[in-house]
């Protein structure tokens, strides 16, 4: 019995961890039987990554959005009319970089539209951004005139579709190899520093053993997916985007104030005015941030695709919320990681490639996809809220 | 026979790593009123939980009437004949008086109706429970509309239609009056002389001498004594609860008042309802806070006190009028990051509600208003950060394992010093405390007090506003009394009493009616 109960309390505790685990096993185990294999091959797994950059930098919005207690729902559409906008301007003989720029600020000018009705005039951001997928699906429309544009530049479409090249040698990709020991070695040096740090402040650390451990899996999956990628075409540069993104969203919301306030807002809003905080500010700033990164998914999917249609980033914000919701972040908001949230969608991608594979009609696609979201947040809410007798 | 209504024998409760309650033993007489009484953590809460269903001991036998019960929750306790009227209030406020106390057991109609609720048969019911809780509203009011201590009242007549055979009491006192308090307890000896038993838990004692047959101690998980009160004064009380003998329970005032040196003032300052125009929530409020100060405001629920705090604090209440100074400076405060700046802190009233990040550590909360002294260029500066959190913690001696405790983990007192914690840090020159003591342990009230009289002594002025006439007297040099928006009365030093403040309060009214 009291066994029971302490096992319980750990997965409880560790929920986020443990579900992500099982759901990997599940989706990996069961598409590889159901597709006769062609799911776990290195061609497959380079493109779930690649299509999964754009639902993971959406991600590490929704994160940042969700943590401050708040909702976006437009990401789909938004992403359609930027994707539109910088298809037009492409097809109009428009450079790369100026392209890029258009976007990404047209990405924050929206962001500062939802965020002041959201911010300064206190309208549920649910409904603001229901709002918004409607409105940006119809700009898309308006802009794209319902039809397909394309296809952009080879500059453009370098970032979503190309590779990084090889440094040395034609026969195996050396860079990938690099960078992926140059990151191992950073991570485990890091590593080893934080907890040192902690020490030295006496403040609680994981033991030996789980330290080494985990340290163990993030090499191991590390060298797991360099290895993936090496044996298709090396590391893809959209890849490498939602690497350094991930790297610098952590970083933001660990150790900056401004991240430090999104918690804090999401924890308690109240107590957090009440701080000294401005928290209409914050949450304008969460809104521009969001809008930003979509912008750059934007940029990725537009260059992987190399056209615009009518429907481009249909449910994209659907895949995005669903990752971040498997990766821990809370409906609930105050609660959320950058990293398990990318880890999250990426494993929705997984999802929905293997359904695709296995030619799974749309209709159960959508079946299946609204169940895991429902069930993610039934998880979500059973482990955070206190059991009431 | 015994003539013990309730035994709870040799009780134990683990959880995991904690032993809350330790062969407890707890013997209820039939028809009296038992206190149960101990510091925040002692296990009065996870006894009573024991008691009610919610949570199941490990090991220990629970008599009621001599007949060993096993409660599976509160349905169980409940159809046994035990109600637990609980610290938070139950209310549904979008409910009438009348629906809220037959919710969950609503009289039907007879016959194929039977789905229907039986509305006069409800009304006539209520109506009688309301007359002996001496509730004086009609049952078809709206519960919003009820004062705190009328919704108290109703939390009552909601258990009496239980018919409960026992009736604990868990906090009930916190957020009443003083005259609302002398109500309730009136009501509990009435209770009592129909034939109820009573088990009442208060931080109170002056309230559990007064109605209290018996006392129980806990102290640790343990329990300490259980004696009649006849037998025990206040000091040895206490002296159980503790378990070391408290001299005072206020500090030795040393600091000195710096008189003419004004830290605040403010004066004409208004406050306008936002929806009612021509209500005010201030009026025309004048006064002023000298350097070296511990200055009290006092007021019974709803006289505007802490509607005074935010408006000054530059938290609320826009349509503000009126000058406010700062060392004999005019200011303006539009916000709270103003007023910081400024050198003003104000410690809220609702600890949960308003003051923590319950689901953040330590550490994030108090760092939370210092930012700009802990990062640069928007960076936190992480090594700074653990350090002063660490130092100030220490310093206030807040006890957790480590900073990196969650907020809801810790005690009500642990809490508000963690709350008290990120404002010192904040180095203000003005520090409002909102009633600083409410629901923590004499213990920690003590070492609260000793921080604001160690501002005090420093120079700094301090701004309590409570509705504990005791700690007002024991701490504060002087006091404002507030009635309905206004400042009614101003005492000094030995004026500063019970009779006086009550004296304020009542001549206030008089001076409305006139």
């Amino acid at each position: 019995m009291r066994f029971r109960e302490t096992i319980n309390a750990r997965i409880k505790d560790n929920i986020t961890q443990v579900m992500l685990v099982i759901e990997t096993a599940i989706i990996f185990g069961v598409f590889q039987v159901l597709t006769n294999g062609t799911f776990l091959t290195s061609r497959n797994l380079t493109n779930i990554m690649m299509q999964g950059c754009v639902y993971s930098i959406m991600g590490i919005g929704i994160v940042f959005v969700m943590v401050s207690g708040n909702m976006d729902l437009s990401g789909g559409s938004v992403l359609g009319f930027l994707t539109a906008v910088g298809a037009t301007m492409q097809v109009a003989g428009q450079g790369t970089l100026i392209t890029i720029l258009t976007m990404l600020l047209a990405g924050g000018a929206i962001g500062v539209w939802q965020g002041v009705w959201v911010a300064y005039r206190n309208l549920p951001s649910f409904i603001v951004t229901l709002t918004g997928m409607l409105m940006f699906r119809g700009l898309c429309l308006l802009v794209g005139g319902g039809a397909t544009v394309g296809p952009v530049s080879k500059s453009f479409g370098a970032i979503g579709a190309d590779y990084l090249p090889s440094f040395f040698t034609d026969k195996y990709y050396d860079s990938t190899i690099i960078i992926f020991a140059i990151v191992i070695v950073i991570t485990i040096v890091m590593m080893f520093e934080s907890r040192k740090n902690k020490q030295k402040y006496a403040l609680p650390v994981e033991s030996w053993p789980k330290f080494y451990g985990k340290i163990l899996l993030v090499v191991f999956a590390l060298i797991l997916v360099a290895a993936i990628l090496n044996s298709y075409q090396g590391l893809p540069y959209a890849l490498l985007l939602l690497g350094a993104l991930g790297c610098v969203f952590t970083y933001v919301s660990r150790n900056t104030v401004f991240g430090r306030y999104v918690f804090a807002i999401g924890g308690n809003s109240e107590a957090t005015r009440l701080s000294g905080i401005n928290v209409k500010k914050i949450t304008l700033q969460v809104y521009i941030l969001m809008g930003f990164l979509v912008a750059v998914a934007s940029v990725v999917y537009l260059g992987r695709v190399g056209q615009a249609t009518a429907s481009a980033g249909k449910d994209f914000e659907f895949s995005a919320i669903t990752g971040c919701i498997v990766g821990g972040v809370s409906t609930l908001g105050g609660i959320g990681s950058v990293p398990y949230a990318i880890l999250g969608t990426i494993l929705m991608t997984g999802l929905d490639n293997g359904m695709s594979l296995m030619n799974l009609d749309a209709t159960y696609q959508y079946i299946v996809r609204s169940l895991v979201l429902l069930f993610a947040v039934a998880i979500d809410v059973a482990s955070k809220t206190e059991k009431k007798s | 026979m015994t003539d013990y209504i309730l035994e709870m024998q040799e009780i134990t409760k683990t959880f995991p790593g904690v032993v809350a309650l330790d062969k407890v033993s707890f013997r209820v007489k039939c028809g009296e009123i038992h206190a149960l009484v101990g510091e925040n953590g002692a296990g009065k809460s996870t006894l009573m939980k024991v008691l009610s269903g919610i949570y199941q001991k490990d090991s220990g036998k629970m008599l009621l009437n001599d007949k060993e019960q096993f409660f599976n929750g509160v349905n169980d306790s409940e159809n046994a004949g035990i109600a637990i009227v609980h610290q938070e209030l139950n209310i549904v406020k979008n409910l009438t008086v009348s629906e809220n106390i037959f919710l969950g057991s609503e009289l039907r109609k007879s016959g194929v109706k039977n789905s229907v609720i039986d509305k006069g048969r409800q009304y006539t019911k209520a109506k009688e429970l309301l007359d002996i809780v001496g509730l004086d509203v009609s049952p078809n009011t709206q519960a919003s509309r009820l004062s705190p201590g009328q919704q108290q009242m109703l939390e009552i007549a909601k258990v009496l239609n239980k018919d409960a055979s026992v009736v604990v009491f868990d906090e009930p006192t916190s957020s009443l009056t003083e005259q609302e308090t002398d109500k309730l307890l009136a009501l509990l000896k009435k209770l009592q002389g129909r034939g109820m038993t009573l088990i009442y838990i208060s931080h109170k004692l002056s309230e559990v001498f007064r109605i209290a047959d018996t006392a129980t101690v806990l102290r640790d998980g343990k329990t300490v004594i259980t004696k009649l009160m006849g037998d025990l004064d206040e000091n040895e009380l206490i002296q159980h609860m503790v378990g070391r003998e408290l001299t005072n329970l206020y500090p030795k005032l040393a600091h000195t008042v710096l008189t003419g040196t004004s830290a605040l003032e403010v004066a004409n300052w208004s406050v306008s309802h936002s929806s009612i125009t021509g209500k005010m929530l201030l009026d025309d409020i004048n006064i002023y806070a000298n350097k070296g100060e511990i200055l009290g405001i006092v007021g019974l629920m709803g006289a505007g006190r802490t509607e005074l705090a935010l408006s000054i604090f530059g938290a609320d209440y826009k349509n503000t009028s009126g000058i406010l100074k700062i060392n004999g400076k005019e200011k303006k405060i539009n916000s709270p990051k103003d007023a910081i700046r400024s050198g003003i802190s104000y410690v809220t009233e609702d600890r949960k509600k308003l003051g923590l990040v319950l689901g953040g550590t330590i550490r994030s909360n108090v760092a939370l208003s210092n930012f700009n002294k802990l990062s640069r260029f928007g960076i936190i500066n992480n090594n700074k950060e653990i350090t002063e959190v660490a130092r100030y913690s220490k310093e206030l001696r807040v006890k957790a394992p480590s900073i990196m405790q969650l907020a809801k983990n810790l005690s009500g007192g642990n809490q508000q010093k963690v709350v008290l914690a990120k404002w010192l840090m904040t180095n203000p020159d003005i520090l409002i405390v909102d009633e600083p003591t409410r629901g923590i342990d004499v213990g920690a009230k003590y070492e609260i007090y000793t921080i604001m009289e160690r501002l005090a002594a420093e120079g700094k002025c301090v701004i309590m506003i409570s509705s504990e006439m005791p700690e007002i007297i024991g701490v504060c040099d002087r006091v404002y009394v507030m009635v309905e928006g206004r400042v009614a009365g101003e005492l000094t030093d030995e004026d500063i009493s019970q009779i006086n403040i009550m004296k304020c309060i009542q001549g206030g009214k008089a001076n409305e009616v006139s």
